[in-house]
């Protein structure tokens, strides 16, 4: 009887040593609990150990990029650092230098005050140091768990004094999955439209809306810009040669080419998420259908077959069904077909003109462009048609919605403040953040995926 | 007793192993159902018809289509740089070989004009060589084998009526792309003033309000630079001297956000092309 019982635990043991990694870790946030409470955290200032003028202001725009992606990410509640007691001792003992990404030892842990951090009511401690020394800059960052007084993470990442902001938000993402068990998305981009040159050219940014690069200089009209799969891309459409054409470009090469050029409309690119064919919209057999086409120009594939305008295609995220914009009821609506073309079937029923389908990377929601009482605003819904809810109802015209890779926000343009201007906000509609700054209007934003590093 | 724990410990590893098993099953099923996917997608790329053969342009890459569209710039390129040399030409011997490109100079006025009328109005405008559409592209080539055969062709010159094609622009309604009877008249005029001149060529451009995406705007654009080229084929115009194209919402007439603005901006604009 003894033996047999000893063998079970034995059994349960070994069984929960496989299981162990998923019922022992802590959960510190539980992002999908729906009453979830911001989690509360302190960054503390980035210290910078030779206080000179150069340094000091990279310590600043690190501790304030930080902060942004944290303050974004919606998870936290940043503690107001004029609370920390202002600490001028280096907080950071000094170790050994190590290559980039391997994590120091929790040696620094032990002379944290750890109380103190506690009264301020913070539940994790964000502390890190950046250096320049010889053209190579050096930022090191922890994160420590303040209940459990221990380091949680820690990183080290060595390059170029313009290689700060991709460190911090590295380090972001480090944070975010540490906390939430989820990748963050802080070092994703969004490319866009804008007619800051007078002509309607398109732009790249960092999600956060800083590093504005101009990417085409076509001198003609840019429209519709949209990342790969893999994020190294942007397909889009050009009247460069006198016809709206599809061009593919490469972000990294910059090696740029015509994709499509069909008499007639080439518009309205979606990559599907598998990378192998992109959706686009040709009238060239008489009337606006959708088609697929592979990245090589090759392979095209008709989809839609009717007398109505069928436009601006969108992939769900297993690439099996794809939204579309028809006016094959009238006016224009959304509709969702199988990747085939097959089993057209219409998803929006309110209001007279809904356009600009995405769909969220989680697969849960559709978001979209919405005419309701003379006014622009963006809508999402579920993919069976439930739940219609409108986001945006009390700002000015507000169109193009883009998906963040995680499905929590939204990058959409807006008139609000002028422009148009792309701006960010949470799936729910609140936490709106003005992205662009620059003068003659900035439209389409589209969401890059997670680049894979 | 020592028998029956060992044996409980079997079943427990036996069950862990299967589970284990289980899970690998299902990735490979996964695995399967996309490869079985594809076969079936690449079977259909069989169907999409066949281009219409006076379409040049395929998808291959860059070298083929890009020789094909660009020969349009070209062209205007070339008239302007033969323009100068077509001046001593002419005037050389009688300017009865003068150029008689009238149609197209009502493109390029600003170059020309100054220089054209001296030449025309001196000599007789009867000497003018018919084939003007055909001296748009070759001039260089054609002239001096032109003139000697000019001279014996006394024609009268077909100069193309001006017409304000600007003028002539037609309305739509929102997410329309009917034809009022405003609209119809005017076409009618177009119509009429292309059968009276064979030699012009327009481009219909269809363009829409600021509401709704561009990409949708770009179909409306296009839906409605279509309707008014059905309807002057309807009327005699050979689809030939049509070209269209739609700019969407990306030309407003009127950039106002008024509903009077936007409504300026449903519209189809005529514009003569070489």
């Amino acid at each position: 009887m003894i033996k047999k019982s000893f063998s079970f635990l034995l059994a349960i043991l070994f069984l929960s040593s496989i299981l162990g990694e998923f019922l022992w870790a802590k959960v510190y946030i539980d992002i999908r609990s729906p009453s979830f409470r911001k989690f509360p955290i302190a960054i503390s200032p980035f210290k910078t150990p030779i206080f000179s003028n150069e340094e000091m202001k990279l310590g600043e725009r690190a501790t304030q990029i930080l902060t942004d992606d944290l303050s974004i990410s919606g998870f936290f509640a940043l503690i107001d650092p004029r609370t920390f007691v202002e600490n001028t001792v280096r907080a950071l003992p000094r170790g050994s230098s190590s290559a980039a990404g391997q994590a120091p030892a929790a040696r620094a842990s032990e002379s944290i005050d750890y109380r103190r951090w506690a009264n301020i009511g913070a539940e994790a401690l964000v502390l890190g140091e950046v250096s320049y020394k010889d053209r190579s800059l050096i930022l090191e960052a922890r994160l420590y768990d303040v209940v459990k007084k221990e380091l949680i993470v820690g990183r080290l990442y060595k390059g170029e004094i313009t290689d700060l902001p991709r460190m911090v938000h590295r380090f972001a993402d480090e944070i975010i999955f540490a906390l939430t068990g989820e990748h963050g998305f802080f070092l994703t981009k969004i490319v866009y439209v804008s007619k800051a040159t007078g002509n309607k050219e398109i732009y790249l940014m960092d999600y956060d809306g800083r590093n504005v690069t101009q990417v085409t200089r076509h001198q003609s009209i840019c429209l519709s810009p949209r990342f790969s799969a893999d994020g190294t891309k942007i397909v889009f459409t050009s009247y460069k040669a006198g016809n709206p054409d599809l061009y593919l470009r490469d972000l990294r090469s910059g090696e740029e080419r015509r994709l499509s050029h069909y008499p007639g409309l080439n518009i309205s690119p979606a990559w599907s998420p598998d990378g192998q064919k992109i959706a686009i919209t040709l009238s060239k057999d008489g009337n606006p259908e959708i088609y697929t086409i592979r990245p090589d120009g090759a392979g095209l594939l008709r989809l839609t077959d009717h007398p109505a305008i069928d436009v601006s295609p969108a992939w769900s995220p297993d690439g099996k069904k794809i939204a579309f914009v028809s006016n094959r009821g009238g006016n224009p609506q959304i509709y969702i077909m199988e990747a085939d073309g097959k089993n057209v079937q219409r998803l929006t029923f309110e209001g007279n003109y809904n356009t600009h389908p995405a769909w969220s990377p989680r697969g849960d929601r559709l978001a979209f462009d919405s005419l309701i009482e003379g006014n622009h605003n963006i809508c999402t819904i579920r993919p069976e048609g439930s739940d219609f809810r409108i986001l945006t109802a009390n700002l000015e015209r507000c169109e193009t919605p883009s998906w963040s890779p995680d499905g929590r926000h939204l990058a959409f343009s807006s008139t609000r403040q002028g422009g148009p201007h792309i701006f960010l906000m949470d799936a729910e509609g609140t936490r709106i953040k003005r992205l662009t700054f620059q003068k003659g209007g900035d439209t389409y934003p589209s969401w890059s995926p997670r680049f894979k590093e | 007793m020592r028998r029956k724990s060992s044996f409980w410990l079997v079943v427990l590893m036996a069950i862990v192993a299967v589970a284990f098993l289980a899970a690998g099953c299902a990735k490979k099923q996964v695995i399967k159902e996309e490869a079985e996917a594809k076969p079936v997608v690449e079977a259909k790329k069989e169907e999409p018809k066949p281009e219409p053969p006076k379409v040049v342009e395929k998808p291959k890459p860059e070298p083929k289509p890009e020789a094909a569209p660009p020969e349009k710039p070209k062209e205007e390129v070339k008239v302007a740089e033969v323009k100068p040399e077509v001046k001593p030409e002419v005037e050389a011997p009688k300017p009865e070989a003068a150029p008689p490109e009238k149609p197209k100079e009502e493109v390029k006025v600003a170059e020309v004009k100054p220089e054209v009328k001296p030449e025309v109005e001196a000599p007789k405008p009867e000497a003018a060589p018919p084939e003007k559409p055909k001296e748009e592209v070759k001039v260089a080539e054609v002239k001096p084998e032109v003139k000697p055969e000019v001279k014996p062709e006394v024609k009268p010159v077909e100069k193309p009526e001006p017409i304000d094609l600007a003028a002539l622009r037609i309305q739509f309604a929102f997410d329309d792309y009917n034809l009022s009877s405003k609209a119809k008249e005017n076409l009618e005029k177009i119509a009429s003033w292309m059968s009276k001149n064979p030699a012009v060529k327009i481009q219909i451009e269809g363009h829409a309000c600021e509401i709704g995406t561009n990409e949708y705007n770009l179909a409306l654009g296009e839906r409605r630079a279509n309707s008014a080229k059905r309807y002057l084929e309807g009327l005699g115009v050979s689809s030939a001297k049509i070209s269209t194209i739609s700019y969407g919402e990306e030309r407003p007439l009127d950039p106002g956000h008024t509903e009077e603005s936007r409504s300026k901006n449903r519209r189809d604009e005529f514009v003569q092309t070489k």
